[in-house]
């Protein structure tokens, strides 16, 4: 779309895993600021059925408009409704910037919205501002995270851009707050749904919070064995910090797929990290580097870890882990 | 001549190291040859790099083929020479010397990996001086030869299915040296003990014995007394193939010297930004890249069909003395750490040893070098 | 059955020209990427009841050997788009001539392509291609099955597990969580690039409209690529194996405001008086 009468910046609202999923309103918070440098608007765009929880968090959390299409048949996720819809949604609104979340359904929909409106997407951003022309200068990860890439969509209308989770920090609630509901009822029956969800269903493990906590205990190929993992698992209860891993420990079946920190897994920003037995692969570096503090365990004093870290202590991992543990204990 | 990699050479050489660096351990060093991983090296036509495509082989030319094995010994030394032996020095002489039934019965199964082979012809009192062997095979007047002796430190011998061996034929001033295609399972063929040995431990090395062993006419390779020229193109091909484990070896050895030198810091800066350091690391690399070269030139006068014994011979002699210089340097650059288990480069030490020692020790290897040049000459050798 | 699967060749490391922005092309070798490799061999376990294996990608010419690759691990045609016009696209503009050529190769019944590329990572030219044909999207599938003109996959979303299916033709997208890998073998590789071939087509071969290929057809543009600097300044201390490394490390952490051993005593505090 190329249009200059542009104006608002949308978020989309992915409500789906919400409690633990926040991106919503991390991305709301971040428009809010973007919104103020280009004196616009924020608001949400909510898909569903019976929402209403949705609609009073969004408000409270900084929404100043909220586009609400509620439908029966739109309980469950469909990406080939949710594309239509929006897209038909956006070339009647014209916001000038979309926000969607980095989830594995926003980014499968970003892309499905350009093309349909024949417009840019940029993915996965770990950072957003704008620049002097108004323009949002989008920063995302390249080359398996060794580099950033700095984009900008330049002619065409929404500028859209889907962010990981994480990134931004959600404002705190105001459940005062106030936002224009704007009820959307388009004629669903116009849209065809291509693929057939045959079944869907929450996968058994819990997610792990991992891009949320505040205090995250990481193991590496060091860290492994059964009785090194037991002595971190046990500094992590203390900690109460969550458990993440590398990509050998997966591969090997001895961690969960969701526990993976690294770019193909999670992002995380804790107050503290403690990265034990890992040798700092750039993949996973990359997927740390927003953490306050990182606390370095690993045997080889060459370990590129040590030079992303605080402080690095040359040593087994787990023993030190379990001295760590026993001081703590005192 | 194009001391440039053609396209397919490249393709190649990445290939197999991205199968290498994904799919043989890096730490496991006696089990590094897991059924898993035979199998897989099996599907990629690791086993047939040289075998004609009737039989299932990759039909690959030598420099090619040595690519192959730079590749494998540069992660693991021992599944290096478990792929060079079994085709360098197997599974060759069966397609050179080889009758079309036996080339049938043999190749295909050699060329998937489904069947390992060994060469065998060193024996406890005849390692250099391969012409007093011991082993003996005699005609039963019933069209077989009854196989007795014992055949030492055979690589692949842990595994082999199909063993070429060595053995003295004839009597008296009628003996010579012939080859006998031995397949495991035959009645009076053993195994030893795996050998416990210095390095090149993920290599199944153990002793042949043959009591009795009753073995078919159809399965002499060439004629009776031909093993001699047998021994001769197996070594020459083989020494091709040791020479580029040579540099697979010499290779790893610098590459973790250069990683290590990068990051350690020592006086304020890393190693690497020392002189002596730097010396070190130019003469790893260029005694690297003159081996490679000489592999390479063995390899393209084999695949002309020109003579290349000599330089077969300089391939390995130089390879793998370049690949014990290499590595006792990246120990050095490592420091106390590269003494330790902990590191891997003590392991590339104790597998470049005997790369000095095996497939013709590198002394036989000045001989033949030498013997050639006084050829040359016009000169008969004593 | 016709299988098209969209590959992509990227460079096996990263370097700059002396712009700073735009990758080495020229020195650098490259390869095909890794997610790609899953695509082509599920095309080639999907293809083996019967078929044909079409590989396409839209590249310089030096992805040429990547496509030969693909004809050695097994497929029946590789198609390069190589032109200075397609240059520089960003996905739309990859996406739109990669439709073209879909259609040029006359239409398939599945289209396969990997999630993510290993360098500009943005997941979006196989969602993208689907729109421009038209066709239903499954998307990070990690099995299917054909049968009887419908494709069935799984895929774990979100964290919700799902079976999900659509009528073919359709476009799938494999599994960036994917990470196993087949190799060529060495023989199709010596046949591959022995004789082998790859069929080039330009822009004018696929009726491309110039406006929105290369450069003019991407609304995106990636200003500039930066190496995150190193930020932190690391103190490297020596384990000596007893309860001073411990205690150093918690005081350091005491000097940066994070008080663990605090916390642990305030929690433990709480437990004990709560008995």
């Amino acid at each position: 779309m190329i249009h200059s009468n542009c104006n608002g910046i949308w978020i989309f609202g992915d409500h789906r895993n919400y409690f633990q999923d926040r991106v919503t309103l991390q991305l709301i918070a971040r428009a809010k600021e973007l919104a103020e440098v280009v004196h616009t608007y924020v608001g949400v765009v909510l898909l569903g059925w019976e929402v209403d929880e949705y609609v009073l968090e969004y408000t409270a959390h900084g929404a100043d408009k909220i586009f609400l299409v509620e439908d029966e048949r739109l309980r469950d996720y469909s990406s080939d409704l949710f594309t239509a819809i929006i897209a038909d949604l956006v070339r009647e609104f014209c916001p000038e910037i979309f926000l969607i979340s980095g989830s594995d359904f926003g980014r499968e929909i970003a892309p499905r919205i350009g093309a349909r409106l024949l417009t840019g997407v940029s993915s996965d951003c770990i950072a957003l501002q704008m620049d002097d022309d108004g323009n949002l200068v989008q920063i995302s990860p390249a080359f398996d995270g060794n580099a950033l890439a700095e984009i900008r969509t330049e002619r065409t209308f929404p500028q859209i851009a889907t962010v990981r989770p994480g990134v931004f920090t959600e404002r705190k609630h105001d459940y005062r707050g106030e936002a224009e509901l704007v009820r959307v009822k388009p004629d669903l029956s116009r849209y065809r749904e291509k693929v057939r969800v045959r079944s869907s269903r929450k996968a058994d493990a819990p997610a792990s919070g991992l891009e949320r906590a505040e205090c995250v205990v990481c193991l590496g190929k060091g860290a492994a064995r059964k009785d090194q993992m037991r002595k971190l698992q046990d500094l992590a209860d203390l900690l109460q910090a969550e458990v993440g891993c590398t990509r050998p420990l997966v591969e090997e079946g001895k961690m969960d797929h969701d526990r993976l920190i690294g770019q193909t897994g999670k992002c995380v920003r804790p107050e503290l990290l403690l990265v034990a037995g890992a040798s700092g692969a750039v993949q996973f570096t990359a997927a740390i580097q927003t953490s306050r503090c990182i606390v370095a365990v690993n045997k080889d004093p060459g370990a590129a870890i040590f030079k992303y870290c605080d402080i690095g202590i040359v040593g087994d991992a787990a023993s030190f882990a379990g001295r760590l543990a026993k001081e703590l204990k005192e | 001549m194009d001391l440039t990699y053609t396209a397919k050479q490249r393709k190649i050489k990445e290939t197999v190291r991205d199968f290498a660096e994904a799919e043989i351990s890096h730490e496991n060093e006696d089990g590094v040859l897991t059924k898993e991983l035979m199998a897989k090296m099996g599907r990629l036509s690791l086993f047939g790099l040289q075998i004609p495509e009737e039989y299932g082989g990759a039909a690959l030319d030598s420099v090619s083929a040595a690519l192959c094995v730079e590749e494998i010994s540069r992660v693991s030394a021992s599944a290096g020479l478990c792929v060079s032996v079994h085709n360098s020095v197997s599974a060759l002489p069966l397609l050179v010397h080889g009758t079309d039934a036996q080339k049938k019965k043999y190749l295909p199964d050699l060329a998937s990996g489904r069947t390992i082979g060994a060469f065998c012809l060193t024996e406890p009192n005849a390692g250099s001086d391969a012409s007093s062997i011991e082993t003996r095979a005699v005609r039963d007047g019933d069209g077989c030869f009854v196989l007795n002796g014992q055949k030492a430190y055979v690589t692949n011998g842990g595994i082999a299915g199909t063993c070429l061996i060595f053995a003295k034929t004839g009597a008296g001033a009628k003996a010579s040296m012939s080859v006998l295609i031995a397949e495991w399972g035959v009645k009076g063929f053993t195994r030893g003990a795996l050998e416990d040995m210095c390095g090149m431990r993920g290599n199944p090395v153990c002793s042949l014995f043959f009591s009795d062993a009753v073995i078919p006419e159809a399965n002499l390779l060439g004629k009776e007394g031909a093993g001699f020229r047998v021994a001769m193109t197996a070594l020459d091909a083989g020494r091709i193939g040791i020479g580029a484990q040579g540099v697979g070896i010499a290779q790893a050895a610098l590459d973790a010297a250069l990683k290590y030198s990068g990051e350690r810091v020592q006086f304020g800066k890393p190693l690497s930004a020392q002189q002596t350091i730097q010396n070190y690391l130019a003469d790893m690399a260029t005694n690297i890249e003159a081996s490679r070269m000489l592999v390479f030139r063995a390899a393209s006068l084999k695949d002309a069909g020109k003579p290349f014994t000599k330089q077969a011979a300089m391939a390995k002699y130089f390879a793998t003395k370049t690949a014990m210089e290499a590595t006792t340097l990246a120990i050095q650059v490592h420091g106390a750490y590269g003494y330790s288990k902990g590191y891997l480069v003590e392991r590339y030490f104790r597998d470049a040893k005997v790369t000095e020692i095996y497939e013709g020790a590198n002394e036989i290897q000045r001989l033949v070098i030498a013997r050639s040049l006084l050829e040359e000459q016009g000169r008969t050798c004593l | 059955m016709r299988i098209v699967a969209c590959v992509k060749h990227v460079l096996r490391y990263m370097s700059y020209d002396s712009s700073g922005r735009r990758a080495d092309r020229a020195s650098v070798p490259g390869t095909i990427n890794s997610n790609d490799r899953v695509a082509i061999s599920r095309a080639l376990a999907l293809k083996s009841s019967g078929g044909e294996l079409v590989c396409l990608s839209m590249g310089p010419p030096a992805a040429e050997e990547s496509l030969l690759e693909t004809l050695a691990m097994g497929a029946d045609r590789a198609v390069l788009l190589c032109d200075r016009a397609l240059a520089e696209a960003d996905t739309l503009a990859t996406a739109y001539p990669l439709s073209l050529a879909v259609k040029k190769i006359g239409g398939a019944d599945l289209v396969i392509c990997g999630s993510r590329s290993s360098d500009s990572d943005t997941g979006h030219v196989a969602p993208q291609l689907a729109e421009m044909l038209d066709l239903p999207y499954l998307s990070y599938v990690t099995s299917f099955s054909v049968e009887e003109r419908v494709v069935r996959a799984e895929r774990t979303v979100d964290g919700f597990v799902e079976e999900i299916e659509a009528d073919l033709p359709a476009v799938l997208s494999v599994s960036h969580h994917i990470s196993e890998r087949d190799y060529p073998s060495l023989a199709g590789i010596n046949r591959a690039f022995s004789s082998g071939s790859v069929e080039k087509w330009s822009a004018a071969d696929i009726g491309a409209d110039p406006e929105r290929v290369g450069r003019k057809g991407s609304p995106t543009w990636v200003n500039r690529i930066i190496t995150p600097e190193k930020q932190r300044v690391a103190t490297i201390i020596e384990d000596d194996r007893t309860q001073e490394t411990a205690r150093r490390v918690l005081d350091f952490l005491k000097s940066r405001n994070i008080m663990i051993r605090d916390k642990v005593r305030a929690r433990r505090d709480v437990d004990t008086f709560e008995l």
